[in-house]
């Protein structure tokens, strides 16, 4: 039982250790700005007007519609090409093939940054700047190689057997994949889905540039833009900030069971 | 065998009456012919907004221009010159390496420690799996802020607490190679969480009768989890460490929340510095070169990662 | 099959979402023509049909200054319905913004301009000489937005002119003189460290924010190298500066650290903690400027901030005043809505407005003839009306993109990674490479 007790302590001791980041925050925010007690002192009164003032500042409701639509539309897209890219690069290993996948798994290391300006060139000549269509090819695009990486690994695991299986009843390559892969693949889908659309709901480098009017931007540019307005005044930038994780924190709070399921799921066969 | 939609007896005798044609089509279904044409979508999309910028991003570390002006000269290799020659360069790839490789060794290590314990069958275990988790979903710029309000000189939470112990305050972040280890730690405890669930999983999967198998021929803790855990966690650990190599030696939002690279140069990567290069010193030239080099260190680390890795798989 | 269903529905869920996210990426439903020029909208021709036309702005601008612009902005759209305005303050990421838009040669219609309007911005800007207001722009800083052509580039709501904050209170206290040489200024500060046990610092600056670190540079190179009995000016211009001789002025800020005259957390702390320490009456000076006032007032509205110039290297010579733009706007001369943009300039040049903007950023007004009231900094610049306004340095002598070099290097220095003469070095290096860039780009 000494064990336990152990166990216990180092339970209390982490929990404690990552409670501390939101205490502060949580009380950072309800301060007024000439406030200046120390940030482990909990404010003896509530300031609300910090969250009112964000919320409105940063315009934080259209911007959190704007974050909904690309994240939705990215994530639906990115499954739906990344499984079928994804199907014959796992099944079908011909020196082609091969090198396709290696393309694609090397696009993990390309950084944003050094395909900026040109992008950015690319994407003003097609009319997509300040668009949402446009960031959300952009967003698809970065997060293919992940995404593909991980369906491939998925899909190696699936046993050939089943695609024999199928062919000898005389169902054809492409029928294979969406009549018996697909359906397998509801474990990595969850695991996809929740690493590249915490990625791309937290995105800013690419929709700093692209985005460029306040009714179009996403949470983390405005909140950025907004905490360069307000920087003197940290009460603003707490609330702002805490605002700013509230949606997807408690996205996470009710589907935890899901979301850490569809990781573990997805992670361990691949 | 798995049941669905199965094409009659009746279809083969049409394939075989409506001749040659039909049949080479199929023999070219079956060959998988039109199977490839799949990821024609994702190669699009891919050539047309990474490759192909990537390219021209890449010949820009031959020019001297400076981020903005239309006009700039090709240089040759001026600026890989420049890299070899410039003090700096070597200590961001120092950092950059401390960044990568320490982050995802602490992040492992941790998110093996806290998947073991979560995995003993304690109280509030759900709770505290929920808890390590939660900073992997926030935006790491907010992170950055957030424990940027702890090293603070003035009125950061952390001198606040050694005030009371009466110890004067330290300006945490105003040294270079401590600001690194810092970030890096800001970026493990950030992290730790997505290792550990994966980790989790891992255990949750490795069947008991192998621990029985072990402790009926006197294996004990240590060698249990020697000889059957860590093995049979090869796979979970791959993806772990492949995916946070790559991210560690990338990392951008956290340093530039927390010092921008400073003071000076000394708690740069190469990605900050790159960014530092093209919007900040107007070197647009010498950061595409910067950038390259990136590319291939990431290129050589996260190959030899895997092939590393993938040879001490074992299976089930 | 149930799952190629589902697969089904989500991909109608997908196209449903996006033709909301086209609809949503419109700027306006259709109903009118619509036209921006930074690629926002469809293109189309110029107002002259009443159709509506969008503005896109862009300020550096933030706080209180964003917020009176923004407001000017909306009482702009108000009067004139047919015309839209998107107005944009990135903060921190204008400079990189608009850099990324002049690589693409896409820019605002209308966007500020920062100090750099002639050595960075000029390609991109139309000539403002023939507008109505342009015969208003004060002399003082007509040299800095025009060209020797006569090429008017940008409308100046207000004209900085700058020195060093100071803690009236605390210099009362201490019984302590405004200084008005370098050696005064030592004095000065070693007073009030004394006389304070340490409790206050003599000097504040937030070099965490990188900028606050160049102020020291831009500041004090006036008296080492402009204001003195002898101008380097045009030395610099000609690139036949002797960079040896720059070595004093980094020297100088080497010797305010290593005397325990500048804030302990000087590599780490921000401009809002500067202000947080003169309002708690816990620094003395600051190298800020007019608009710092604000700020400290926000956090303590009992302090009571003063102005000075800035004081002379020698003994004997004079004391100086930093100036040039502020605050202004700019229209892009390949904007597809050249006369809205210029319409829009021109409404912010009304004196009603000029007075709004100024009051903002606490400086005088950059057209003659307006009287702003700029609260307690008033009294200052009444004092040292005669005082002379020089050039910002980097912006005068020093390529576009040395400004970072300077921040840069200070905290390399203070940070003791390198010395006052390696500081110096690579200035002179940084300033051959950049020099050349404009040469070649001119």
């Amino acid at each position: 039982m000494k064990k336990k007790g152990i166990f216990y302590l180092l339970e209390v001791f982490i929990a404690i250790l990552y409670l501390i980041p939101f205490y502060v925050l949580i009380s950072m925010s309800l301060k007024t700005s000439t406030d200046l007690s120390s940030k482990w002192v909990f404010p003896g009164y509530f300031y609300f007007d910090n969250y009112r003032n964000a919320w409105k500042e940063a315009q934080l409701g259209s911007a959190l519609i704007n974050n909904i639509i690309i994240t939705v539309c990215s994530v639906i897209f990115l499954i739906v090409i990344g499984a079928c890219a994804s199907y014959p690069l796992a099944r079908f290993k011909s020196k082609l093939n091969k090198f396709i996948y290696t393309l694609f798994i090397a696009c993990m290391i390309v950084p944003a940054l050094t395909i900026l300006v040109p992008l950015y060139r690319f994407v003003i000549d097609i009319g997509g700047i300040n668009t949402h269509w446009a960031l959300i090819l952009l967003l698809v695009t970065f997060s293919l190689p992940l995404t593909i990486f991980l369906y491939t690994g998925f899909i190696g695991s699936v046993p050939k057997s089943l695609d024999e299986a199928a062919l000898m009843d005389g169902c054809s390559r492409v029928g294979i994949f969406f009549r018996i892969i697909l359906p397998q693949l509801k474990p990595v889908t969850s695991t996809v889905v929740i690493l590249t659309g915490v990625g791309i709901w937290n995105d800013y480098q690419f929709s700093v540039f692209f985005l460029q009017s306040k009714d179009m931007q996403t949470i983390t540019v405005s909140l950025s833009s907004f905490i360069s307005q307000f920087q003197s005044n940290i009460s603003y930038v707490a609330a702002g900030c805490l605002i700013g994780m509230l949606p997807i924190a408690a996205l996470y709070l009710f589907m935890q069971k899901y979301f850490i399921k569809g990781l573990t799921d997805g992670s361990v066969k691949g | 065998m798995i049941l669905y939609n199965t094409a009659g007896p009746d279809d083969s005798k049409k394939i075989h009456q409506n001749g040659k044609i039909r049949i080479a089509v199929n023999r070219c279904k079956n060959s998988g012919f039109f199977v490839n044409f799949m990821y024609l979508p994702a190669l699009i999309l891919l050539c047309t907004f990474l490759i192909y910028p990537f390219f021209k991003g890449m010949v820009l570390s031959f020019s001297n221009w400076n981020g903005y002006n239309q006009e700039y000269q090709m240089v040759g290799l001026q600026n890989y010159k420049r890299m070899f020659h410039d003090a700096n360069v070597l200590n961001v790839i120092k950092n950059t390496f401390i960044y990568g490789i320490c982050s995802t060794l602490f992040q492992n290590i941790f998110g093996l420690m806290f998947a073991l314990l979560v995995d003993q069958k304690i109280r509030g275990r759900n709770f505290l799996k929920i808890l390590i988790y939660l900073p992997a979903i926030i935006s790491a710029l907010i992170m950055g802020y957030v424990w940027y309000y702890f090293f603070q000189y003035n009125g950061g939470a952390i001198n606040d607490v050694l005030a009371l112990f009466s110890i004067a305050p330290v300006d945490w972040l105003s040294d270079g190679s401590r600001a690194v280890w810092i970030i890096t730690g800001v970026n493990t405890f950030q992290f730790v969480g997505v290792a550990m669930i994966i980790y989790l999983a891992g255990l949750q999967n490795i069947p008991t009768q192998y621990y029985e198998a072990a402790e009926m021929d006197g294996a004990t803790g240590l060698k249990k989890f020697q000889h059957v855990t860590l093995p049979l966690l090869m796979p979970a650990i791959t993806v772990s460490v492949v995916d946070n190599i790559i991210g560690g030696l990338k990392l951008f939002d956290v340093i530039m929340a927390m010092t921008k690279g400073g003071p000076g140069y000394s708690s740069h990567s190469l990605s900050t510095m790159m960014y530092n290069l093209y919007f900040v010193r107007q070197n647009a030239g010498y950061a595409a070169a910067i950038g390259n080099l990136m590319f291939l260190i990431i290129c050589i680390i996260s190959v030899f990662t895997l092939k590393c890795l993938k040879s001490k798989e074992v299976e089930m | 099959m149930k799952k190629s269903k589902t697969l089904a529905v989500l991909c109608a869920l997908a196209l449903m979402l996006s033709a909301a996210a086209t609809g949503c990426s419109k700027p306006d439903s259709g109903s009118s023509t619509n036209s921006t020029s930074d690629g926002t909208g469809t293109v189309s021709t110029a107002a002259a049909t009443g159709a509506t036309i969008t503005l896109s702005i862009a300020t550096n601008a933030v706080g209180d200054q964003s917020k009176a612009l923004q407001a000017i902005a909306q009482d702009f759209e108000k009067e004139n319905p047919n015309i839209k305005v998107n107005f944009s303050a990135p903060g921190s990421d204008y400079e990189s913004i608009m850099k990324v838009k002049m690589a693409s040669n896409q820019l605002p219609d209308v966007f500020a301009t920062h100090g750099w309007a002639v050595a960075r911005y000029g390609n991109y800007l139309e000539d403002l000489s023939s507008e109505s207001w342009a015969s208003q722009v004060d002399d003082s800083i007509k040299p800095f937005i025009t060209d020797s052509k006569g090429k008017l580039y940008v409308l100046p709501m207000d004209m900085d002119k700058t020195g060093i904050n100071y803690n009236v209170d605390i210099l009362k206290k201490y019984n302590v003189e405004v200084p008005k040489t370098w050696d005064e200024f030592l004095a000065a500060c070693e007073t009030i460290k004394t006389k304070s046990n340490g409790s206050i610092s003599p000097v504040h600056v937030g070099g965490g924010d990188s900028w606050t670190q160049g102020q020291y540079f831009d500041f004090f190179a006036t008296p080492a190298f402009l204001s003195g009995k002898t101008s380097y000016e045009s030395q610099f211009k000609d690139g036949s500066f002797d960079w040896t001789k720059f070595d004093i002025l980094p020297q100088n800020l080497l010797t305010l650290f290593k005397k325990g005259y500048l804030n302990k957390d000087y590599l780490t702390s921000k401009y809002e903690d500067s202000a947080k320490q003169m309002a708690q009456g816990k620094a003395a000076f600051t190298f800020y400027g007019p608009s710092f006032e604000s700020t400290v007032l926000a956090d303590n509205p009992k302090a009571n901030i003063g102005l000075m110039p800035i004081p002379a290297l020698k003994s004997g010579e004079d004391v100086s005043f930093v100036g040039g733009e502020k605050t202004t706007w700019g229209v892009w001369k390949d904007s597809k809505n050249i006369d809205a943009a210029k319409k829009f300039v021109s409404y912010f040049a009304k004196e009603e407005n000029i007075k709004k903007v100024c009051k903002s950023s606490g400086l005088p007004s950059g057209l003659s003839g307006i009287e702003v009231d700029d609260g307690a900094l008033t009294s200052y610049f009444k004092t040292y009306s005669s005082v002379k306004v020089y050039p910002y340095f980097d912006r005068e002598c020093l390529p576009d993109g040395m400004w970072d070099v300077m921040t840069q290097n200070a905290g390399d220095m203070i940070a003791g990674s390198i010395t006052p003469r390696q500081y110096s070095e690579n200035m002179k290096s940084e300033f051959t490479r950049l020099k050349s860039q404009t040469e070649a780009a001119k």
